[in-house]
């Protein structure tokens, strides 16, 4: 489904050139549910990034579901990443001007869904997340718990292939953070493809399968 | 006042931490404060500082009108200025005096100097003393012994090198010999800046006659008495008035409405600039606005920057009203700065106006910085300062400690209310904008309309100039009429000429004649119509149209029977649904001597006073026809049209008369372009000053704009990273900001064009042929605003666009 081939990315401090990612060789099947691990500084979120599409500064391959994103232009990719990736982050990035209903009708908007369907699909996942009593409230009125379950609501709404997650119980405590994993590891049961990033082992045991990186090159797969 | 010190020790050093953000505050409050320090310096010298005369305020000036043909401000004649001289008791002294130009000759070159014929108590009446000698006596006010003159210091500088000695000199104005008596100071300018000699009025006994009645020429000046207001002094007037059109039924008919008032000379020497001036310093004032709203905005981002120090202040104990007066302090620092850039800003566009000399300005001479104007700057500068501070302190001393110093670690954060306050000002800013945007569409409109008026002639290819044979060389009509007749001979046969004529007062040549008439089998005389003298031959080099009947020809000369031609307004005036043509009419009343003439011809309507005036009653008759034997031509205006363009004849001109009489100066050498243009100098310079700052305003508004959206999408790269995250495209983050931008201009607009719309009348006025709500400016200014202000808004647009998801969500 998702294949790394010799990826690498660099940067030049200083007229010296340090490597975040070398050689990267990876594939990730489909129903797959990756943990990448590693310490700080290992490259864990920029590989996250760069299989998201976000990260355009890298060399080598990356095929995505059958297609060379190495040879996609920026709108391309972004059409790609939009029809199959869904996110979720640390600090949830919810808007915080928006209410927990507009902050998951927001992807849906940028893929054109029609108002209607907009409507349906939120309120099937509102119901499905059992938050629709807190559907017209501000990010600000939830906890951290909370936020991060709109979060990962607001990644699968638009029904991806894939869930990318960087550290998403990062800013929780355990027992919300539990919570979240199940939800992830229902989500996989249901044939969604994740990767997560995480400092946790006992997340990466929600998941069938450990990546670990370390100064930029993949030392377990 | 150790404390204030401490504040200001404080202030300075943070402005001087954020030089960009400070020198964009300062330059703009020096650019609305200077723009607010140059108007009000024009304000003050020509509305607010009283006129440079002892007790100005108690002078009046005496003004006559006639209602029944529109006419709201009429010259006097001698007779009806010794009824108001002899019958009121208002008065502490009246004087009359007249200008017109002179032929100076004697020691130099000649030259044409502008004269006032005055009585001999107008100079003491304003209260000024001649630098050298004294000004003429009652005694020489006299005819017989009126042979004396005072000089302008200039025209002493000038023409007599300063010389002390300069009492005794003989000068000679137009041919006769004048005794120098005095010098007035070098900022006397009365009637007018271009004055330059004084001599006696010396009213002849023929001149106070009844004959003279209708010879209306004079301005009156009076000193009220002691106490006595300009009211009581207008309802003695209108008093008298009615006493001498009861005694004098046949020249003032009992529907005329003639009467007197007395007017404020200030108000008289202000006239109409006064409205354009207010208009000015209002826009200014808006601008001022502007400017304040714009470094609020700075104010209030520098308050969210430092939110983290103000907590901290505040942590460590500093009471709220400490934090504001810190910052009302930098506040005040910087508008001070602005201030007195400001002030060298004024000084700048006060230099340009006495440079430029525009005669729009009453007293432009006297613009300087005085005490009232730097005290007006001081105090706006302070109350700028105020105004853009006062609220970002009030939000930013209100902000939660532990809120602050939480994100302060994080970064800044800012409340909706910020956003609030922020899309206010530039809503504000854009309505401010809009108002000025409008006041100076109107103006341009209206000089455009007036532009596209048709002034009766084609003033293209019309080069003209004025002479004026002395009394003393061609003492008697008939030496005058064959002076013009041979001028204009040796004129036509200049190469490039295509024809010349003459003309006593030329359109828009800045003077004219009036004359009472009566028509025959009507009766009474009609007071008041233009009367022109010409040469045959006017109307053809001019391109007036005859409408009817004949123009004036050559064989129409002393011996033919008398004719005249009369324009359309007269035709509708007085003889309305019948033809002139063959009817009869004559100058004065019924009984003056005059001889009837018979009417030839109607001449288009010109407009002789200026393109925004119409066409006045007008008669014309040939300088070849004297109408009584001693009938005096005076100066006169020869136009000549040219083939290849009025410059290839001037010479050609200036040599025929010079050729005829070298003694002669020529003056007043203009095309007839540029007195239309001339005449239209006072709406360009309304229209370019509003327009100047309308600009202004428009950049300062959109520079508003720009830095309110700049900063917008600076404070939003977290969430338009997160956005673009989860798939906005650049096309969607470009909408969202300018939507934004949209609905601010959209906001901005709508109000500033109501509000355009209640303020506008008091720009009508100033307007020609344009409502003051004319909807195709409105629309033009709203179109150019919202185009000018979306370009603004498309620059932090783009560059929101350009924000990297990835960097942006490294924030975490």
């Amino acid at each position: 489904m998702i294949s790394l081939r010799n990826v690498e990315k660099h940067v030049e401090r200083a007229g010296t050139r340090t490597y975040i990612l070398s050689r990267i060789d990876l594939t990730v099947g489909e129903g797959d549910f990756v943990s990448v691990m590693g310490p700080s500084g290992a490259g864990k979120s920029t590989l996250l990034h760069i299989i998201g599409m976000h990260d355009a500064g890298w060399t080598g391959e990356l095929a995505f579901l059958g297609r060379d994103v190495h040879t996609l232009n920026p709108k391309q990719r972004a059409e790609l990443r939009n029809q199959n990736i869904g996110f979720v982050f640390q600090s949830y990035h919810l808007l915080d001007d928006l209410t927990v209903y507009e902050n998951l009708e927001i992807p849906l908007s940028y893929r054109n869904y029609p108002k209607h369907e907009r409507a349906s699909i939120v309120a099937d996942v509102l119901d499905r997340f059992q938050i629709v009593g807190k559907k017209d409230l501000y990010p600000s009125q939830l906890s951290g718990g909370q936020q991060q379950l709109v979060g990962v609501a607001r990644a699968i709404v638009a029904s991806p292939k894939v869930i990318l997650a960087d550290e998403p119980t990062g800013n929780l405590h355990s027992e919300q953070g539990r919570e979240i994993m199940k939800l992830f590891k229902r989500l996989n049961d249901e044939g969604t493809t994740i990767i997560q990033v995480t400092h946790s082992e006992e997340n990466a045991a929600y998941g069938n399968r450990v990546v670990r990186l370390r100064d930029g090159w993949i030392v377990d797969a | 006042m150790r404390i204030l010190l401490d504040d200001i020790r404080i202030g300075l050093r943070l402005l001087a931490k954020s030089p960009l953000s400070t020198s964009a505050a300062v330059l703009t409050l020096a650019l609305a404060i200077g723009a607010n320090t140059a108007i009000f310096s024009v304000v003050n010298a020509a509305i607010l500082r009283p006129l440079p005369y002892a007790d100005s305020e108690r002078l009046v000036e005496i003004r006559a009108a006639l209602p029944s043909i529109g006419a709201r401000v009429l010259p006097m004649s001698p007779p009806e200025f010794a009824d108001v001289r002899d019958r009121s008791h208002v008065f502490e002294d009246v004087a009359a005096y007249g200008t017109s130009s002179v032929n100076l000759t004697g020691e130099g070159a000649p030259e044409r100097v502008v004269t006032t014929y005055a009585s001999a108590s107008l100079i003491p009446m304003l209260g000024v003393r001649p630098v050298v000698g004294r000004s003429f006596t009652t005694d020489e006010d006299r005819e017989g012994y009126d042979r004396v003159a005072v000089l302008g210091y200039g025209l002493w500088q000038r023409r007599f090198a300063g010389i002390p000695g300069i009492v005794g000199h003989s000068i000679h104005v137009d041919g006769i010999a004048y005794t120098i008596v005095g010098v007035m100071p070098a900022d006397f300018r009365f009637p007018n800046r271009d004055t330059e000699l004084w001599v006696p009025i010396a009213f002849s006994t023929h001149q106070y006659s009844d004959d003279e009645r209708g010879s209306h020429w004079l301005s009156v000046l009076a000193r009220l008495g002691p106490n006595v207001t300009e009211q009581q002094a207008s309802a003695e007037l209108r008093s008298i008035a009615n006493d001498v059109r009861v005694e004098h039924p046949t020249f003032y008919h009992d529907d005329s409405g003639w009467t007197m008032t007395a007017t404020g000379l200030k108000t008289v020497v202000v006239g109409d600039a006064r409205q354009a001036l207010l208009v000015l310093l209002a826009a200014v004032g808006l601008i001022l606005l502007i400017g304040c709203a714009n470094v609020a905005n700075l104010t209030l981002a520098r308050a969210t920057e430092r939110s983290r120090e103000i907590a901290l202040r505040t942590a460590l104990g500093a009471s709220r009203w400490r934090i504001i007066r810190q910052m009302l302090t930098e506040g005040v620092l910087l508008s001070i700065v602005g201030g007195a850039i400001g002030v060298l800003f004024a000084v700048w566009i006060d230099t340009l106006l006495i440079a430029i000399k525009p005669d729009r300005i009453p007293r432009y001479e006297e613009l300087d910085l005085d005490w009232h104007v730097l005290a007006f700057t001081f105090g706006v500068s302070l109350l700028a300062g105020a105004l853009f501070t006062l609220v970002p302190a009030l939000v930013a001393s209100r902000s939660n400690v532990n809120d602050a110093l939480k994100d302060g670690s994080r970064g800044t954060s800012e409340g909706p209310g910020h956003n609030r306050f922020r899309a206010a000002l530039v809503v504000s800013e854009i309505a401010l904008a809009v108002i000025v945007l409008i006041g100076a569409g109107l103006l341009i409109r209206s000089l455009d309309r007036l532009l596209h008026v048709s002034p009766g002639f084609d003033p293209q290819n019309v080069a003209t100039m004025r002479v004026a044979p002395t009394e003393a060389s061609y003492p008697d009509p008939g030496r005058q009429r064959a002076f013009y007749t041979a001028l204009l001979e040796k004129i036509r046969s200049a190469p490039g000429v295509e024809s010349a004529a003459a003309v006593n007062y030329l359109p828009l040549g800045g003077s004219t004649s009036r004359r009472s008439f009566a028509i025959d089998g009507v009766g009474d005389a009609v007071v008041n119509v233009e009367f022109r003298m010409v040469s045959p031959g006017y109307f053809e080099t001019m391109e007036i149209p005859i409408r009817e009947g004949r123009s004036l020809a050559s064989t129409d000369r002393e011996g033919a029977p008398l004719v005249v031609v009369v324009n359309e307004s007269m035709v509708r005036t007085f003889f309305p649904g019948a033809d002139p043509i063959g009817r009869r009419i004559k100058l004065g009343g019924m009984e003056t001597p005059y001889p009837w003439m018979q009417i030839v011809g109607v001449a288009g309507d010109v407009r002789h006073r200026g393109l925004d005036e119409e066409a006045p009653p007008e008669m014309y008759v040939s300088y070849l026809q004297p109408l009584l034997p001693d009938f005096e031509i005076g100066p006169m205006f020869v136009a000549v049209r040219s083939v290849g363009g009025p410059g290839h004849v001037a010479g050609a001109m200036t040599d025929a008369v010079h050729g005829l009489d070298p003694e002669l100066p020529v003056y007043d050498v203009k095309t007839m372009e540029d007195r239309i243009g001339s005449s239209v100098a006072g709406r360009w310079f309304d229209m370019l000053s509003l327009a100047s700052l309308a600009a202004v305003a428009l950049l300062l508004a959109v520079v508003g704009l720009y830095s309110v959206l700049a900063y917008a999408v600076s404070r939003r790269v977290h969430e338009i990273g997160i956005r673009m995250a989860l798939g906005a495209s650049p096309g969607d983050i470009l909408k969202s900001v300018l939507e934004r931008g949209a609905l601010l201009v959209a906001a901005g607009l709508a109000i500033g064009i109501a509000s355009a719309a209640a303020l506008s009348r008091y720009l009508t006025s100033l307007l020609f042929q344009v409502e003051p709500t004319d909807a195709w400016t409105f629309l033009g200014v709203s179109g150019l605003l919202a185009a000018v202000a979306l370009a603004a808004c498309y620059l932090p647009a783009r560059s929101a666009t350009n924000v990297d998801p990835l960097v942006a969500l490294r924030h975490d």
